[in-house]
């Protein structure tokens, strides 16, 4: 590529110095606002014995750090106090545990010298990494009313999970970076919001996204080589393209861990019996499985309806899923429909967690004005009841 | 069985791929990229439309008068083919002769095995991972199941009718029944062909559309005159935005399906009305006329490849009178029509007009999360193309201003609509932004190749240095790619 050779070449020479100048010019336009909100600092506040509180749970002062016993439903909430302190310019946090294999999610919180009740700051989901280090100053919830910083567990019943360190505070390279490092976390199994927001990891926590930080950068270098390209009246373009598609692959290099994760995991997790088969692998398994016995415990007949009722939408609808071909209803938003609806004959297949009862083989639902059939109860099983109106 | 499977699987592929042929006037052998991915998509639209005339004419989706349709079908295509063959071949302008280096070369093969890469984990997954996203078992597969089972497209109510009509043995409901019947019936050709319900084994179209999207773009874009680098270079990056794959990997949603046939809608279209080529605009109705089939949102995308149709079309000041005529209709229709009046599905009344706080800004979340790669940045070079065009370059115009309309429906459905519902909680912008996708890839293309003339026309000045190699590439006959040639011969 000659126009390569060309830009690189009056990079080297007299061209790159006012390159360089307008790469340091445009570093310092970027740094301005920075600084001007105050965010430069390397003041940390160590958040240790003199300042934390379990309001759920037990925690234990330790001398290089504390121990903290998640409840028996496994839960617990620390409370860090941040008196006397300006949280505008600690906006990075640092949660170090020496053991999370029993933590399943965080959870952020503050509470202002304004408010009686804290204010959510963010979720970190599947914490798999040791350190957790979210941004707060995202959403403009981070000022300097803020006087508390919550942090719920949640994780395996009665645990015990040391914590090495926590740590508020401002932004450096190094906390940019960790922030960013622990924000692209590691790739994930789908969910089901994966078709609409396929990234994984906690970016809602990240002071400098991936994208934003490539993009700068693409910009940043981007500079030099305009004014190389004007000076040896050469193309930039090719230059250009190439720190373009640097990008684009440093981006596709997550994304295909992503991929290489789920594809692997989908192909070892099942026998091929399964896989030829296609039963489900997701956790609706139990579901699926206690479908199978309703359309099994239900008289063949397309005109032989079957009702699905639940107070989760999503197990209300994927047991319904489970039963088609049949002739299935299932409505998103209600439970089963008003008494009027519900004929001699119909099964009701009532998905936990739901509202209705049957109380005295009435089927009720407290919504409903009135009491509802007669119902006898075919099925039982942990996912949920079948019944007969009869 | 196994006959049968094969049979059935490949037969509509075949005569998708030779009708395919017959309209591009291409020679069977060796088959250009394009011509196969538009055969790939034709011939999986024909399944479903082999399956619909079936059920018209009353008889029951099964195997055997599948396959009967199918090869009659197949047949058709053969001695269509085969009469046209030799005089439509010779009209094809050469594509563009390489002069790529050693580098370069390697670079595109590089770059066009990452996206086989990309499409092969999602491949992977998709046939691993039974139905799993909501909507694909909500109200996708539920159709598709019980056509499968019932051998007929029995008819999808509302809950509401279902519940007052009683039980009956041909009336079912789902969450969403009126919905167009093509995703599920592409479901239901899977399950045909192989002779029962598999939740994996359905998910097949889904990875046969990530590969017809990746040869229609790669081979257009050679024939619209980019190198092979700069095709490689566009193809990579639209196969690796992350949700493109997202939706083979997790199949079963009609997102990826539209994307496709809508790229392929405005492509044949507008190469179709440049280069005056009936039959290439008749496949390009075709396409548009699927993309209503396969979703609601189909049919106003669908609808602006008049605008863009008219861009080619027209002189530029009858273009800019028809157009605000156009505008003005809309609007007063607006104004004028009853609001219960539904068109594809929406109704004003349902719409619920009026700005919803939060949802722009919410629409840009998914671009700062990597949803979309840097394509955001990219999207930069269309108004610089289109400065340094200064419309000449009707393509690059007629392309623009098709996709700015649809961004344009987009944004007001995500933020002035009750769907903005879905912007705010992340829950369906993405996946219909992503039918503008492939578009929106293809217009930063044609934005770049206009970008690469002109800076190559700079270069060449006297004195100046060496231009780009990512420039449009030369013809064998030392024109510009086919467009350019064609437009230079006429």
């Amino acid at each position: 590529m000659p126009a390569v050779k060309t830009v690189a070449a009056a990079l080297r020479r007299q061209a790159s110095r006012k390159g360089v100048i307008a790469f340091l010019v445009f570093l310092l336009a970027l740094a301005v606002p920075l600084v001007s909100a105050g965010l430069f600092g390397t003041a940390s506040l160590p958040l240790d014995a003199g300042r934390a509180a379990a309001m759920v749970g037990e925690l234990e002062i330790l001398e290089d750090g504390m121990a903290l016993r998640l409840d028996s439903k496994g839960a617990a909430l620390l409370r860090f106090d941040l008196n006397g302190e300006d949280p505008t310019r600690l906006p990075f946090f640092r949660f170090e545990l020496a053991e999370n294999a029993a933590v399943n999610r965080l959870l952020f919180f503050g509470r202002s010298v304004s408010s009686a009740e804290p204010f959510t700051l963010g979720v970190a989901e599947g914490t798999g990494a040791r350190a957790v280090a979210p941004y707060f100053g995202g959403d403009g919830r981070w000022t300097s009313d803020v006087i508390e910083l919550f942090v719920g567990i949640e994780g395996r019943p009665g645990a015990s999970i040391r914590i090495d360190r926590a740590t508020l505070g401002g932004a450096t390279p190094a906390s940019w970076l960790g922030n960013l490092r622990w924000g692209l976390a590691k790739p994930e199994q789908w969910t089901l919001r994966s078709v609409n927001v396929a990234v994984p990891g906690n970016l809602d926590l990240v002071f400098l996204g991936p994208v934003a930080a490539l993009s700068l950068l693409v910009a940043g270098l981007s500079v030099p080589v305009l004014f190389a390209a004007f000076a040896a009246r050469a193309s930039a373009l090719p230059v250009l393209a190439l720190i373009f598609l640097a990008g684009w692959l440093v981006l596709d290099l997550t994304w295909f861990r992503q991929q290489l994760h789920n594809a692997h995991a989908g192909v070892v997790a099942a026998t091929m019996h399964e896989k030829r088969l296609g039963l489900p692998l997701d956790h609706a398994t139990a579901l699926s499985r206690f479908a199978g016995r309703v359309d099994d415990a239900v008289p063949a007949g397309a005109s032989q309806r079957i009702l699905v009722g639940s107070a989760d939408e999503f197990r209300g609808m994927r047991a319904a899923y489970h039963l088609y071909p049949r002739n299935v209803y299932w409505e998103r938003g209600r439970e089963l429909p008003s008494p009027a609806y519900l004929k001699k004959g119909d099964f009701l297949l009532i998905v936990r967690p739901s509202r209705h009862s049957v109380q005295g083989g009435v089927l009720r639902h407290p919504d409903w004005e009135q009491p509802g059939p007669r119902v006898r109860a075919v099925l039982a099983d942990e996912p949920g009841t079948l019944l007969v109106v009869r | 069985m196994a006959v049968f499977t094969c049979l059935l699987l490949t037969m509509p592929l075949l005569s998708g791929v030779l009708f395919s042929v017959f309209l591009l006037r291409q020679p069977l052998w060796p088959p250009r990229p394009h011509v196969i991915g538009y055969g790939l998509l034709t011939g999986m639209f024909l399944a479903s439309l082999s399956l619909r005339l079936l059920d018209l004419s009353g008889v029951p989706l099964t195997v055997v008068p599948a396959l009967v349709l199918n090869a009659a079908l197949l047949l058709t295509v053969v001695v269509l083919v085969r009469r046209h063959q030799s005089a439509a071949v010779a009209k094809e302008p050469p594509v563009a002769a390489s002069r790529a280096g050693r580098g370069q070369k390697a670079l595109a093969l590089i770059l066009l095995l990452l996206a086989a890469l990309h499409l092969l984990l999602a491949t992977t997954d998709a046939l691993v991972r039974p139905l799993f996203g909501w909507d694909a078992t909500m109200h996708w597969a539920t159709k598709a199941k019980v056509w499968f089972d019932q051998a007929q497209i029995v008819e999808f109510v509302s809950n509401e009718a279902w519940l007052e009509r009683g039980p009956a043995p041909n009336l079912f409901t789902d969450h969403h029944p009126a919905y167009p019947p093509t995703v599920p019936l592409l479901q239901v050709w899977m399950a045909l062909s192989v002779g029962f319900w598999s939740e994996t084994i359905v998910n097949w179209p889904w990875p046969l559309f990530g590969v017809a999207l990746a040869l229609i773009f790669y081979g257009e874009s050679r024939e619209l005159g980019a190198s092979a680098l700069c095709a490689s270079v566009f193809t990579y990056l639209l196969i690796s935005l992350p949700l493109v794959t997202a939706h083979i990997a997790m199949a079963g949603y009609a997102d990826l399906p539209l994307a496709t046939c809508y790229l392929a809608a405005l492509l044949c279209t507008a190469r179709g009305i440049q280069t005056r080529d009936a039959r290439r605009v008749g496949q390009g109705l075709f396409f548009a006329i699927m993309c209503t089939q396969l979703k609601n949102e189909g049919f106003f995308w669908a609808l602006t490849l008049l605008p863009a149709a008219m861009v080619l079309l027209m002189p530029f000041r009858t273009l800019l009178v028809t157009l605000l005529i156009g505008l003005g209709g809309v609007i007063v229709s607006l104004l004028i029509l009853p609001a219960d009046v539904t068109v594809a599905g929406h109704s004003l009344q349902g719409l619920e007009l009026a700005y919803r706080d939060g949802a722009a800004s919410a629409l840009l979340i998914p671009f700062q999360r990597g949803t979309w790669n840097l394509l955001g940045l990219l999207v930069l070079l269309v108004p610089l193309a289109l400065a340094l065009s200064r419309g000449e370059d009707r393509l690059l115009l007629a392309v623009s201003v098709a996709i700015g309309s649809a961004v344009s429906l987009y944004l007001i459905l995500f933020t002035m609509t009750r769907f903005a519902y879905g912007a705010i909680h992340l829950s369906a912008s993405s996946r219909i932004a992503l039918h503008l996708m492939p578009g929106l890839a293809l217009l930063c293309l044609l934005a770049w190749l206009q970008i690469c003339r002109w800076s190559g026309e700079r270069t060449r000045a006297p004195g100046a240095g060496p231009g780009p190699a990512c420039a449009p590439e030369v013809s064998d006959s030392g024109k510009q790619g086919p467009i350019e040639a064609r437009r230079q011969k006429g």
